[in-house]
């Protein structure tokens, strides 16, 4: 071991380490929210346009 | 104008890195997470493998924002000056081998940045392309931190573990090193680059 260990520390920094990728997970969703909408429109307007199936 | 917002930007990234730095790893947390709970070797796994891949991550983002020549080694020095001065500002505890905030990591940290540097600049043919650049770029500069670390800083500060460290343990850490270099340092910038370019 090289110095002393602390698990809070190590605890906390899990935690906080958690807090970050969560808020940039949020930032990177926000800022990609036109396209998510624009290819769920896309995709919605394929599945309109389907032609029906005769069974 | 120009030339005002490639030092501007590069010191913002500097002083955002040095700060989320010292958010995320409060007090003994890296040795702690580094040899308790993963039971890696010790000396220098710590600086390997989160520390230098961190600089290395603040300072290719940057270079990818500006794409200029010396970005790099101005991201990691304003970011080894603004840690010792957020550490001695809010007298936060650092574990005391790593030696934070001294001339010793402050000089390592420029190195590191300057190995950056470097490697960008011999790699800058256009026919490699980004991903390689970056991930070769950041596994030297990192390997180069993690040796300059070993012989200026835990020689002194630890020598009875460094005295201890065998070939095997070496490769060990040089390799989890070079990891932490791929994965932090290489690829995680170009994927920050991608989300903030995304329009």
């Amino acid at each position: 071991m090289c110095g002393p260990i602390d698990y809070g520390a190590a605890a906390l920094s899990i935690y906080r380490l958690s807090l970050i990728f969560a808020v940039a997970g949020s930032l990177t969703m926000w800022k990609m929210r036109h396209f998510v909408i624009q290819k769920t429109k896309h995709k919605m307007s394929v599945f309109a346009h389907e032609p029906s199936v005769n069974v | 104008m120009e030339n005002k917002r490639e030092i501007i930007l590069p010191a913002a990234v500097g002083i955002v890195g040095a700060v989320v730095f010292l958010f995320a790893f409060p007090g003994l947390a890296i040795p702690t997470i580094m040899h308790e709970i993963l039971k890696l070797p010790s000396p220098g796994t710590g600086f390997g493998f989160i520390i230098g891949p961190f600089i290395i991550m603040c300072s290719l983002v940057a270079y990818g924002l500006i794409k200029k020549h010396g970005t790099a080694v101005i991201t990691s020095t304003i970011l080894a000056i603004f840690m010792p001065l957020i550490i001695f500002i809010f007298n936060l505890q650092m574990p005391k081998p790593g030696k934070f905030g001294s001339i010793e990591f402050i000089i390592g940290v420029i190195i590191l940045g300057a190995a950056l540097e470097l490697v960008i600049y011999l790699l800058r043919e256009k026919g490699i392309s980004k991903t390689i650049k970056y991930i070769i770029s950041a596994v030297v500069a990192d390997i180069i931190f993690l040796a300059y670390s070993m012989l200026f800083i835990f020689s002194q500060t630890v020598p009875d573990k460094y005295v201890q460290l065998t070939i095997n343990k070496i490769l060990i850490i040089a390799g989890v090193s070079a990891a932490g270099a791929v994965i932090i340092g290489g690829l995680l910038p170009l994927l920050i680059l991608k989300i903030i370019k995304f329009k």
